[in-house]
């Protein structure tokens, strides 16, 4: 492989880089992919065995500081009130994520515009439009047509996951108040479709789905990908991007599964690796041409970074819900405080979405935390009290840029083969915190008029780290954006990044269907300037 | 007790103390449904745990001496020899249990007796899943009802 130059390198294969890779197989170039992770097995998943709740404080943890794998890299993220979650193989971190799949907004792409924060986007919600419906047919989406909360167009090939008791329940509490909401768009393949089997509620999607009916990227894009020649590396770290002396990208510096270092040369190099890999390793490809990092004469890698800050609302109920049936992350959706509205003291807005229950390990864990889940004589009655009668919904707020919330590398932390592991620095804007306290408060109220009789509140919420973005923003101007409207660095024009970290802002809906949008419109763009594409 | 290497199981006697401590910090339910967690078996998850946790392995191998020595000063027989109502004061007083509720609770609800007791099928969720019933999606009519709510860009 040291020796082969290959036309398109890409870095990282999950949602975006799986995409990407699909997409351009078509061209028939010689394409690869290096994957840190491995592929994870379908006996690997901890849903097939009677510890798999216990996995999510081990080897299936959100954390990677925690999981401690070999292909993860650890992540200071003490700087921070939140943490981070990812997941290291091929399918990224679609592999535990909940496949919660909504649309931006038109309004998202106009943010400066319509509210005077943030930025405006170089692309808008039409440009998408497109990427999202062959999204939805590639990752199979289900959902339900109609949602007045986008444009008429907005279709998904499936029928929506099924509510359940609990979300029957609380539809008729938003009914109540005569709130928005409507049945999650889920990337959960509720029917079978293209070859993969329907979803069987068994409640274990934060933990990966060894039914396939979770659309993570290595069930959706690769197979097809790989039947059209692209290849993936997998166990495979790259530690930098090599420039030559035009300072053009030339390919990669990577260790292998047993820590070898190698040489792999490329024609393009595109970098996929999330809102915190993207600009470890941009940041950590010095060069002469580029001493502050790769692609970064902006000074903007690895700034402006943006999570969601998440409020988890947990209802008390005094019947049983047979909460842990049904997609555990996707159920109902509200947007009745999505967009802004300035009576109520902060800019921007929020998404609700309803959780289903928690099995009885993390019952148990969620009450220990709450402090009412006492060990001893009282144990019995406090977790009867908690068990199957809990519904958790969380607010998912837009954040606003910062550049002050940075990736940066740590000057002593690193990983397995010495290559510097990420800081985070971020810190909680007072935006978002209004934003924090208002949903808390809509969403006891909501509880309530669904039946609940007490809630227990996490805000912000400490491990949800899960949408990293903004960190090499796209814009029209070199001085205040990393990449172009089409992914290409300003600096380094056979350079790409499609992953969370060109958004120039957050939206308050779960990124992963915006991720992908996004990188098959840059693919469709570099397939029509084939001829000119370092121009 | 604390020369004994942190990778290696725990003795016999070890074993049956622990699990005495396990069933202080989750008893058996007043009704007899629900085991205690020494009982249920769990001890051996949490040996397991103590594996990956030195600190917390020897934290447990000191206090199951402790409790010992404090169970022979105060009733005159071993800690697995006193009742239910002693072990449960000796634990309370000794205080390294607290460490283990996190790791009891987590084996705990993890054994068949367990989740029967509480109403689920003893199995993992794979590969039978659940049933969940059709959505009754005539309660969005009232959502249905309302305009357009996204803002034209």
């Amino acid at each position: 492989m040291s020796s082969e130059s290959v036309d398109v390198l890409i870095i990282g294969a999950g949602a975006a880089g799986a995409a990407f890779a699909w997409s351009m197989a078509e061209t028939r170039m010689n394409i690869l992919c290096l994957e840190q992770g491995g592929w994870v097995k379908t006996d690997d998943y901890p849903g097939l065995r009677a510890d798999w709740e216990a996995r999510q404080f081990g080897d299936f943890a959100f954390s990677p500081n925690v999981r401690g794998r070999r292909e993860d890299y650890p992540i200071n993220d003490g700087g921070s009130p939140i943490q981070i979650s990812n997941f290291n193989a091929v399918g990224g971190s679609t592999i535990l994520y909940a496949a919660h799949f909504p649309r931006f907004h038109p309004s998202d792409f106009r943010v400066r515009t319509l509210d005077g924060v943030g930025d405006d986007w170089p692309i808008d919600y039409a440009t998408l439009a497109p990427w999202y419906d062959l999204n939805a047919r590639m990752m199979g989406v289900s959902g339900l047509t109609g949602d007045p909360m986008y444009p008429p167009d907005k279709r998904v090939p499936l029928p929506p996951v099924p509510l359940g008791k609990l979300g029957e329940m609380l539809a008729r509490g938003f009914n109540a108040l005569g709130w928005h909401w409507w049945p999650s768009d889920s990337a959960i393949t509720t029917a079978e479709y293209e070859g993969r089997a329907a979803c069987i509620n068994a409640g274990t999607c934060l933990l990966g789905c060894p039914q396939g009916a979770k659309a993570s990227s290595d069930v959706t894009y690769w197979p097809l990908a790989i039947r059209k020649g692209v290849r993936v590396e997998a166990h495979c770290r790259v530690r930098e991007i090599t420039v030559d002396e035009r300072g053009m990208a030339d390919g990669v510096i990577y260790y292998d599964a047993v820590g070898t270092e190698r040489r792999q040369r490329a024609h393009v190099v595109v970098v996929a690796c999330n809102g915190v890999g993207t600009p470890r390793l941009l940041l950590n490809s010095r060069s002469k041409h580029f001493p502050d990092g790769l692609a970064n004469r902006s000074g903007l890698v690895g700034k402006r970074l943006m999570f969601h800050p998440y409020a988890l609302v947990t209802g008390i109920f005094p019947e049983r819900l047979e909460g842990y049936k049904g997609p555990s992350g996707c159920c109902i959706i509200s947007q009745e405080f999505y967009e802004t509205d300035r009576a109520r003291g902060f800019l921007r807005g929020y998404s609700f979405e309803m959780l289903r229950g928690f099995g009885p390990v993390s019952t148990a864990m969620i009450g220990l935390s709450a402090g009412r889940m006492p060990h001893g004589a009282d144990h019995h009655r406090a977790f009867d009290q908690l068990w199957d009668r809990n519904a958790g919904m969380v607010a998912i707020c837009e954040d606003l840029p910062d550049e002050r919330n940075t990736v940066t590398l740590d000057p002593e932390l690193g990983d397995s083969d010495g290559v510097p592991a990420p800081r985070i620095t971020y810190r909680l804007s007072e935006n978002s915190r209004a934003m924090l306290d208002h949903a808390v408060a809509r969403g006891a109220e909501v509880l309530a008029a669904s039946g609940a009789t007490d809630t227990m509140v996490q805000a912000p919420l400490p491990f949800a780290g899960w949408h990293l973005m903004g960190t090499a923003r796209m814009g029209i101007d070199p001085a205040t954006s990393v990449v172009n409207e089409w992914g290409r660095a300003h600096d380094v024009k056979n350079l790409f990044v499609i992953d969370g970290s060109v958004f120039p802002t957050s939206a308050g809906v779960n990124p992963t269907n915006t991720i992908q949008a996004v990188a098959l419109h840059v693919a469709d763009t570099m397939k029509k300037n084939l001829a000119n594409l370092f121009d | 007790m604390t020369d004994i290497p942190a990778a290696a199981d725990l003795s016999a006697d070890q074993r049956r103390a622990l699990a005495c401590v396990l069933d202080a910090l989750v008893p058996p339910s007043p009704d007899g449904r629900l085991p205690g967690a020494g009982a249920a078996g769990v001890a051996t998850h949490v040996e397991r745990t103590l594996r990956t946790l030195p600190d917390l392995r020897a934290m447990v191998v000191d206090g199951l001496r402790d409790l010992d020595v404090q169970a022979r000063a105060q009733h005159g027989r071993p800690f697995v020899a006193c009742g239910e109502g002693e072990r449960a004061a000796l634990v309370a007083a000794q205080g390294f249990g607290y460490a283990l509720v996190p790791h009891t609770y987590v084996g705990y609800y993890q054994q068949d007796a367990v989740l029967e007791a509480i109403g689920m099928e003893p199995r993992p969720p794979h590969p039978k899943g659940y049933t969940v019933a059709e959505n009754d999606l005539s309660l969005l009519a009232p959502v249905k009802a309302r305009s357009k709510r996204y803002r034209e860009c």
